[in-house]
């Protein structure tokens, strides 16, 4: 299994301009208060990881009680919108139309740049990495990724003559112009049965988001065909960033981020099964230091814990690229890719 | 043949020990013996058959042979058992010099049943397996330029090793290990055309080089240079493979002692497309491995051209032939010991 390091010149404030950060989030607060305040018809699950029921209370935020699970160490809501009502919010809420039309759009270039084009390659490199006898053009390849459109177009680029299936359902109303990439977008993220058998499956932003990520990966064995191979990405609670903050974590919004698990209860998940080899598991997150050191210059009063103090007070930007890197090398930032492949013999 | 292949193993030092245990976990492979003369006492501690002479281990009823021996005895060895119908796996190098390999070439041409395979194993390290992987598909450009650091701290009692021994090894360290190196390059563009070097002694007490550097170039232009040396001190694997639109750098080797460092691919890319003059610090991405399956590939990869009669791929008699062409070129070429006689720097 391949850990992968990925140290850019990039702040978060690049891709999350401030104002319409703020903007968005009052949105999120709002709406959740308006429409969610009761909680009537939310559901309770088990561990989104492992399927435990033996949990820790964690913490509370913005009307969700996170808990840890006893078993996987993974933080999830434990109690949480129903399947349906969240699928309107991916889609139909006014933070989610603001996030797509306006801080999406704002950010577009710098995105591009530092997120999109760098995700194609991981992408791309990974296809003639692990599907290397295979030519693009013979490649199945679906995105149900949230707001994937940046990337199926950049992969589309490359891989002009790959049927691209874009699935992800924010993106059912985009258009796009290049030929080779059909909409077919899924009603929800929790039931990928309508989606055609394929051989790759990109979920970006997704696991953080589904009712349950072993359920997924089931579903992905029907999905997937064989030697396929998985490319996603999700925040993980073993972060530096979410260790270190844990409540006053900024990146942990639901209902974006609902289950947050640890890369141990990543691995188990995915070893578990004779499906799947784990190809990759790394925590590239660039912003853990930065995120780590920004909430703290903001709550000086706060007590935090005498080695953050020691570790960050100080810290110039080239100590924060090399303990960024740190962090990544023993994967302990917040933010994992994965890869993994389906057994291959047929394929 | 029955279903499994059977294999004995000439020489059972460290690579024969590797062996071994590749062997043993290959399922469609199964161990007839092994042949040592210097470690006899441990061959029959691990409760496996002795074979008192290679001949009667290549002799006895077998498929294929591993040749783990030093190089002076390869070509012997290999070219026996090839004129018996045997499959041969030799370790690198592929003999003392361009005639050893030669005759084990023209052994093989004389046997087309045979499969010979030379354990390059480098090729099948994670961090070359990505970056050729990578490079293949056309995302960093075509190759220009390849620069390789292969070098060991010799030790105190190097002197003393047999790979220092002109008659037993052939070369030094440019033939004990700059030559993965040299197999690498040609993994990656092909064969060279031109070819200079420079070999020295300089540290140690020996007759053959403890360092060379070889400069390289291919008919396309494509430009290469390798420093191999048993005076690094700190073990060092490096090579860093330029291309149009970025670079790829393989740095550390997975070992059992880990003493070259962990081995990391380094992807690198121009930061524009439209950028001509390169930048001083682009994006760059870093894959860290832990696990080594090279040993076990190679043999994976000999066993089943053995079972479905297809070609050798890696590590071909061709292969070993080029490599061993490029090291003929600089020895040839005259070894300068280094003058230490004044105390100016």
């Amino acid at each position: 299994m391949k850990t992968v390091v990925s140290v850019n010149e990039i702040s978060e404030f690049e891709i999350k301009p401030q104002t319409e950060l703020n903007i968005w989030k009052k949105l999120v607060a709002e709406e959740i208060n308006s429409r969610w305040v009761n909680q009537t018809g939310w559901v309770t699950v088990p561990c989104p990881v492992c399927n435990s029921s033996q949990v820790t209370p964690a913490f509370y935020k913005s009307f969700f009680s996170y808990v840890e699970c006893n078993n996987c160490k993974t933080i999830f809501a434990e109690t949480r919108p129903s399947a349906n009502e969240l699928s309107w919010w991916y889609t139909q809420s006014d933070s989610t139309r603001f996030w797509q039309e306006k801080l999406l759009k704002l950010s577009a270039a710098s995105r591009n740049e530092k997120i999109i084009e760098p995700r194609s390659y991981w992408i791309l490199d990974g296809l003639s990495e692990y599907l290397p006898k295979i030519p693009l053009k013979n490649i199945a390849y679906t995105d149900i990724s949230f707001f994937g459109k940046g990337l199926i177009e950049k992969i589309a680029e490359a891989g002009h003559d790959m049927t691209i299936v874009s699935a992800g359902i924010t993106d059912g109303a985009e258009k796009y112009t290049s030929g080779n990439i059909q909409v077919n977008t899924l009603a929800s993220i929790d039931d990928l049965s309508p989606l055609k058998p394929t051989d790759v499956i990109v979920a970006i932003d997704v696991l953080e988001r589904i009712s349950g990520i072993h359920h997924f990966m089931q579903q992905l064995e029907t999905v997937v065909n064989p030697g396929g191979l998985v490319f996603a990405t999700c925040p993980v609670s073993s972060g530096f960033e979410i260790q270190s903050l844990w409540d006053k974590s900024p990146s942990i919004i639901p209902p974006d981020k609902l289950n947050l698990p640890t890369v141990t209860g990543l691995i188990n998940l995915f070893s578990s099964s004779v499906k799947w080899k784990v190809l990759e598991l790394s925590t590239p997150g660039m912003f853990d230091v930065e995120v780590v050191r920004q909430v703290m210059l903001q709550s000086p009063n706060e007590k935090w814990p005498r080695s953050l103090h020691a570790l960050l007070d100080g810290i110039d930007t080239q100590g924060m690229g090399l303990f960024t890197e740190y962090l990544q090398s023993q994967r302990l930032s917040s933010f994992a890719r994965i890869v993994l492949q389906k057994e291959k013999d047929k394929i | 043949m029955s279903s499994k292949i059977k294999a004995g193993i000439v020489g059972f030092g460290y690579m024969g020990e590797i062996r071994l245990r590749n062997v043993m976990e290959h399922p469609d492979m199964e161990l007839v013996g092994i042949c040592d003369p210097d470690r006899e006492s441990e061959i029959i501690a691990k409760g496996i058959p002795l074979y008192k002479t290679w001949q009667s281990l290549v002799d006895a009823d077998i498929d294929a042979v591993i040749i783990c021996t030093p190089n002076f005895a390869i070509p012997g060895i290999a070219v026996y058992a090839m004129n018996k119908g045997k499959h041969v796996f030799c370790e690198k190098p592929p003999g003392r010099n361009y005639a050893d390999i030669k005759a084990i070439r023209d052994a093989e041409l004389q046997n087309p049943a045979v499969k010979l395979i030379f354990g390059f194993n480098h090729r099948h390290h994670p961090g070359i397996t990505d970056a050729k992987a990578i490079i293949d598909s056309g995302s960093l450009g075509k190759v220009l330029t390849l620069r390789g650091v292969y070098g060991k701290g010799g030790g105190y009692d190097y002197q003393t090793s047999w790979r220092n021994d002109v008659n037993i090894s052939g070369g030094g360290i440019l033939l004990d290990q700059g030559i993965h190196m040299l197999d690498l390059f040609r993994y990656f563009v092909g064969d060279f055309t031109e070819v200079q070097g420079m070999r020295g002694i300089t540290a140690f007490d020996i007759e053959v080089e403890d360092n060379a550097v070889v400069i390289l170039r291919t008919a396309k232009g494509q430009l290469a240079q390798l420093h191999s040396s048993a005076t690094s001190w700190k073990h060092i694997f490096r090579l860093e493979i330029g291309c149009e639109k970025g670079y790829a750098v393989i740095s550390g080797l997975l070992s059992k002692t880990g003493s070259y460092g962990r081995e990391t691919l380094v992807i690198g890319r121009r930061p524009s497309q439209n950028e001509r003059i390169a930048v001083g610090n682009p994006r760059e991405e870093t894959i860290y491995y832990d696990h080594d399956p090279s040993w076990n590939i190679e043999i994976a990869h000999f066993a089943e051209c053995i079972l479905k009669n297809i070609p050798i791929e890696k590590g071909t008699s061709m292969d070993a032939l080029k490599v061993m062409e490029l090291i003929d070129r600089v020895y040839k070429l005259p070894i300068v010991h280094m003058d230490k006689t004044n105390n100016d720097k």
